[in-house]
């Protein structure tokens, strides 16, 4: 076992590269996952999260970089590495003609067995009629079958891809409940999401991705910076905002302002638009595209803080 | 909603349907225009004088358990009337079943997935879907019947009864489309829908086989396989009956697309049936699963294998000898069956047909993987600890086991019922089971292509498929077509000893076992090296 598993790391990944013929999935990729982290996998859709996660899982072979899941390397030792974690793909596919109940006991029996009051209380959790069978199940249905199977099982290590892609909100809000008990019971789960309102409620640490290459990585708070609001302020006096620190991509165009701001800024940008006279005032979180093409792509464009 | 906004879209699915399919559409018109072509052009080797054919005619009307198959002769003079009377009833399954999945393939089987909701989502009215299915289902026919009449035609055979022949098939299997129409709303899933197709079109031969087999039955006149054949095409054509075909299927059809407009997306006349709440304990392994998935479809076979069997016992025994006394007929069957006692060579030709049937039978068990992978359930399965061999081989034990019992089943069949017809069951059943166990390497070795390019590279999985065309066309028009014997030989089927009505050879057995055995060990060899989804 190698010194990064006893100080309690369960994945590296360092310098990966995947190439599909032509096209690079995976550019010099680096994610680090420690013992008991909830880890938010970001990036938006097409950035290489599936393409990793199979690596880990000892699907697709990498064709460069070092990698290591719990110590072992995933490509040779897979089968090792795989009786230590449960894995929820993001598009859930079934037998057609068995049931759910029958789909999430092969599936949990394979994996060694679950507690079978467990499945019983996450069928009722989750809202699952076991007998329904799968052909008539819609995608989320589908999804839940597969986190039932995977939050039944006892693994070190839990990979959910886009676990609530297809969920109703409810049953998103049952998934965050499961993912803080396992992080109560000091488990390891990697969550992989384009959503970055996803992660924020329930990781604790995150890996940001775009284009197969790692772009940021660290404790959840230290990426506060990432959260900032959009604002569109129309006053009747020109607003001035400049000289505020955390304000970012300030456009002005007569009395209408846009700009981006650190959310530590915010009541000082209010404080002046007030004075100048509020017309009107339009506010929402970033989209991760958003911010991708604003923070990565060219440098802040204002006063840095 | 109006009929214009409910149809809105049909035009854009069927160019979308047609594009999905173009290599479908072409590979099929192909092989079922150049067979019945071959066919007809067989009849001046076989058959060359007027004298041997009306001898055929009446080696035929002793014989009505073939006459319950392929329909009456209406001309046996005429090499059109021949063409029509072996290929008719034949050529209305085939395509009957092609154009069925065909529409459900469009219609549920995208419901299912949820492709409906992706497309249906645009301005696409209700009725859109339905009718583009019907359409492309349509071209599959069309793209059947304009080549095969202008072959006919060019050989020289008349042209209003090869139009006759042609349409007479085509508007048969409209009814079919038109069944697989209502099928499809009818209900929930893909496979239930294929299933009631299937089973209508079953029961539709059925019942013009009995109608047949007997003379003046009305029993004929309740099935689109009697309509096609009382076409009588090449035998002063009665075309009002083609008008009967073409106006039953619309009605169906029409019923189907009013149904489909009528429902909600994703809904069934026919409620999905429930399962259990929790798994039997033997689905805790691959080959348990690939047994719960599969055994539904592999009884289905052993079902179908004895029946065709025991049909196939009680013709030899009804036939043997009428065939006897036609000695054109009798060359056939021995070349084709490889020896010069004609029950035997019977023997070793019918289980041939099952060896054949037994190979597809694997190709497609072991292709269940190949779509596992494609949708995503091979990297669910797989994300637990298992090797990748041992996912593979339950999907693969089933494919060959169950294709041996296939064609053991179908063997016995023959065995049992033409042993007890000549009073010594145990030398037929021992002929029939050791024919049909002399059959397994070469099926095994089919399955094993299969297999190799899922192992190796899923992507060329139709390999398997082609190289069986290939063996079917050999096996059972080489010698017709007069193909060279080298060419003949690539067939592994070909190289197969023609015991009991020849001695036995081992060698070919062993060669062929030992190419099996090969392709096993390097699948297993890719599968580990590939990519997942490669």
């Amino acid at each position: 076992m190698s010194d990064a598993v006893a100080a309690g790391r369960i994945v590296t990944l360092e310098g990966l590269t995947k190439k599909f013929g032509a096209a690079t999935a995976l550019d010099d990729l680096n994610l680090h996952v420690e013992s008991g982290q909830i880890h938010g996998f970001l990036g938006p859709n097409g950035a290489g999260k599936t393409t990793t996660l199979r690596i880990i899982l000892g699907l697709l072979a990498r064709d460069d970089g070092h990698a290591e899941v719990f110590g072992l390397d995933p490509w040779a030792q897979s089968v090792a590495i795989r009786r230590r974690l449960a894995y929820v793909p993001g598009e859930v596919a079934l037998w057609p003609n068995l049931s759910g109940g029958e789909s999430i006991d092969y599936l949990t029996r394979m994996r060694g067995g679950a507690d079978r009051t467990r499945v019983s209380e996450l069928q009722q959790r989750f809202d699952l009629n076991p007998r329904v069978k799968v052909s008539s199940y819609s995608k989320g249905n589908r999804q839940k079958v597969a986190l039932i199977a995977a939050l039944a099982c006892d693994a070190d290590l839990y990979i959910f891809d886009e676990p609530t892609d297809g969920l109703d909100p409810l049953m998103g809000e049952v998934f965050r409940q499961e993912v803080d008990d396992l992080k109560a019971l000091g488990k390891t789960v990697l969550l992989s999401s384009h959503v970055l309102a996803e992660v924020d409620a329930v990781c604790d640490h995150v890996t940001i991705i775009r284009a197969g290459r790692t772009i940021e990585t660290g404790a959840l708070a230290q990426l506060r910076h990432l959260q900032r609001q959009s604002l569109v302020i129309e006053t009747h006096y020109p607003a001035d905002i400049s000289n505020i620190p955390g304000v970012f991509d300030i456009e002005i165009d007569a009395n209408i302002v846009r700009c981006t701001v650190e959310s530590g800024a915010l009541s000082a940008v209010l404080k002046k638009a007030t004075e100048a006279d509020v017309i009107n005032l339009e506010t929402r979180p970033p989209s991760l595209e958003e911010m991708f093409l604003r923070y990565y792509d060219r440098q802040p464009t204002a006063n840095t803080p | 909603m109006t009929r214009e906004a409910k149809l809105a879209g049909t035009s854009v699915h069927i160019r979308l349907g047609l594009r999905r399919d173009r290599i479908r559409i072409i590979a099929w018109s192909a092989t079922l225009s150049v067979l019945i072509v071959g066919i007809a052009t067989s009849w001046d080797r076989l058959y060359p004088t007027e004298e041997s054919r009306r001898q055929l005619a009446a080696t035929l009307a002793l014989n009505p358990s073939l006459t319950a198959i392929l329909g009456p002769i209406f001309n046996p003079i005429n090499t059109g009337g021949l063409t029509a009377w072996r290929s008719i009833a034949g050529y209305v399954l085939v395509l009957g079943l092609v154009q069925s999945f065909v529409v459900i393939r469009h219609t549920r089987a995208d419901e299912q997935v949820g492709l409906v909701e992706l497309t249906g989502s645009g301005s696409v009215g209700s009725a859109a879907r339905a009718s583009a299915a019907v359409f492309i289902a349509m071209t599959y026919g069309m793209a059947f019947a304009v080549p095969t009449t202008l072959g006919l035609a060019a050989l020289g055979l008349s042209v209003g009864g090869s139009l006759a022949l042609t349409v007479a098939i085509v508007g048969a299997s409209a009814v079919f489309i038109g069944v697989a129409v209502v099928a499809a709303q009818a209900a929930h899933s893909s496979r239930g829908a294929n299933g009631i197709s299937g089973a209508t079109i079953a029961l539709a031969f059925v019942i013009s086989a009995i109608g047949n087999s007997s003379t003046n039955s009305p029993l004929i006149w309740l099935s689109p396989f009697g309509w096609a054949e009382q076409v009588r095409a090449f035998a002063d054509e009665r075309w009002w009956l083609i008008a009967l075909s073409l106006g039953c299927g619309l009605v169906l059809a029409a019923t189907g697309v009013l149904i489909s407009s009528n429902r909600d997306v994703g809904s069934s006349l026919l409620p999905p049936r429930l399962g259990r709440a929790r798994a039997r304990s033997y689905l805790s392994s691959p080959i348990g699963i690939a047994w719960r998935i599969d055994r539904t479809w592999l009884m289905w076979w052993l079902v179908g294998s004895a029946l065709l069997g025991i049909v196939e016992g009680s013709i030899l025994n009804s036939s043997l000898d009428a065939m006897s006394a036609n000695p054109a007929l009798t060359k056939l069957i021995e070349q084709l069956g490889g020896s010069a006692n004609l029950a035997a060579a019977f023997i070793v030709l019918m289980i041939g047909i099952f060896a054949l049937a037994a190979s597809g039978f694997a190709i497609a068990t072991i292709g269940r993987l190949g779509q596992a992978e494609a949708t995503g359930l091979a990297e669910l399965e797989l994300s637990a600890p298992i090797p990748r061999p041992r996912w593979a081989a339950g999907q693969v034990l089933m494919a060959y086991a169950g294709a041996g019992l296939v064609v053991l089943t179908g063997s016995a069949g023959i065995g049992l019922v033409y042993g007890s017809s000549v009073h010594d069951i145990p030398t037929s059943l021992g002929h029939a089971l050791g024919a049909g166990l002399i059959t397994l390497p070469a099926v095994w070795l089919i399955a094993g292509i299969a297999w190799l390019t899922f192992g190796v590279r899923p992507h060329w999985f139709a390999l398997g498929w082609v190289v069986l065309g290939w063996c079917v066309i050999a096996g059972w028009f080489g010698a017709v077509l007069g193909l060279p014997d080298w060419l003949l030989k690539t067939s592994p089927f070909g190289h197969l000893p023609t015991w009991p009505g020849a001695p036995m050879s081992w060698p070919p057995i062993v060669v062929l076992g030992l190419i099996s055995a090969a392709l096993i060990v390097i699948a297993v060899r890719g599968l580990l090296r590939r990519d997942i989804p490669a």
